[in-house]
């Protein structure tokens, strides 16, 4: 039950980080369908309104995809919960291999909400909390 | 006896060395590592109950809080304590597209949105009293109260000095405020208002001809509670009132949050467009 309760807790969390997002809602993106990728780092954007990865998706066949991930908070709330401009820039930086759960862009374009950023250690990166 | 101070001045001496090296010390250049901002602040320490603190003094830094509701803190009040609106308000409503959800009008893709601060226009007076992602620096000057608002970098004035509102002001994205104390409560009155700017995020509205009037009370040292109210015939049938919103002290101190267009501009074409199948290139 209380495990259910936790698994609840965080399913919750996770489809109300877009809601809260201020440009990227869920008219834009659906949080409901997330996608989990392998790829690698291209650029990293810390800027308002919201930081924005880069990142490659290579398929089977060896076709690249420019892919680009919308992060909800912005580098305020990041930076209040421990990830500065240095930090999270040292953590992304290009060439650094992710896996990347997004909210996919409704158009069906390579864009989408950023939920969750793993590095190949498993860490995740970056704190997708919103603001208060 | 003559003695027995000594020891006494020597500690004295050595607590104060000790006070002026910590001062010292919390004043020194730290490297911030390339960031923006130094390191985070630390937690302000819990509230004693009993701790005295002025109520007619609100300096310090602030930010309004967030409840169960997301119109909490963002919004005037729930939707179903909207006012009529009158056909001007009603038509100037449909008219914004917004991206953000709502039971009174359907939401678009901000791509296909219309809000002004996605161009970064200013929020003005009341908006930035509505965005619970910054913090606001609160200053007493003389004959005046500062606002200092993180968001777009904005300052505030509230006359202070027993000055009139002025007739028949020209809009402005701040209005023109005034504000006097009623007891422990600072009443802000403010008109004159530019009504290109949207009240909220969901774009609810008001007219050039608002009366809008605040009424700040701080609760404890932490604390401020606020109410809102807006008198616009133009627009509301009925006067509209707000739920007691919540500010909250904070630690650390006001950050950098200006809205570059370059910076917008990018994000613009790079995410908030392409998320929505328009693409620039």
């Amino acid at each position: 039950m209380q495990r259910a309760l936790i698994l609840l807790s965080l399913f919750l969390l996770l489809i109300s980080i877009p809601v809260l997002a201020h440009h990227g809602t869920n008219i834009s993106y659906d949080s409901s369908k997330p996608v989990t990728l392998k790829g690698v780092m291209t650029d990293f954007n810390y800027k308002n309104p919201h930081p924005q990865v880069f990142f490659d998706v290579a398929d089977e066949s060896g076709k690249v995809t420019h892919w680009v991930g919308e992060v909800a908070p912005t580098p305020f709330t990041l930076s209040q919960h421990g990830w500065g401009r240095a930090r999270s820039a040292e953590a992304l930086k290009p060439g650094t291999k992710i896996t990347i759960t997004l909210g996919p862009s409704r158009a069906g374009a390579p864009v989408g909400v950023v939920l969750k950023i793993l590095n190949e250690k498993g860490e995740e990166i970056l704190d997708q909390r919103a603001p208060e | 006896m003559r003695y027995s101070f000594v020891p006494s001045i020597k500690v004295g001496v050595v607590l104060l060395i000790f006070a002026s090296a910590g001062l010292a010390q919390s004043k020194k250049a730290t490297d911030w590592g390339g960031q923006a901002e130094g390191p985070a602040p630390p937690a302000l320490p819990p509230i004693n109950a009993n701790e005295k603190f002025d109520p007619h003094d609100l300096s310090g830094l602030w930010r309004p809080a967030t409840g169960r509701n997301l119109t909490d803190g963002r919004m005037m009040s729930s939707w179903d304590k909207v006012p009529p609106r009158t056909a001007w308000g009603e038509q100037v409503f449909q008219s914004r597209l917004t991206g953000r959800p709502g039971p009174q009008k359907k939401a678009v893709e901000p791509a296909k949105g219309n809000d002004p601060i996605m161009a970064c226009n200013p929020k003005g007076i009341p908006r930035l009293l509505f965005y619970t992602g910054g913090q606001a620096q609160f200053y007493h000057v003389p004959d005046q109260i500062l606002m200092e608002f993180q968001s777009q970098g904005t300052i505030r004035h509230i006359w202070m000095d027993g000055r009139e509102l002025p007739r028949n002001p020209d809009g402005r994205w701040m209005g023109y405020s005034i504000g006097r104390w009623e007891g422990n409560t600072l009443v802000i009155e403010t008109v004159g208002f530019d009504e290109r700017a949207w009240l909220d995020q969901w774009g609810n509205v008001y007219s050039k001809d608002m009366h809008f009037t605040e009424r700040w009370r701080r609760a404890d040292r932490d604390t401020l509670e606020v109410v809102y109210r807006i008198d616009d015939p133009k627009t509301y049938t009925r006067p509209w009132i707000s739920d007691t919103k919540v500010w909250k002290r904070q630690s650390g101190e006001i950050r950098e949050e200006l809205c570059a267009p370059m910076d917008e501009n990018f994000f613009n074409e790079n995410v908030r467009d392409p998320a929505a199948g328009i693409f620039h290139k």
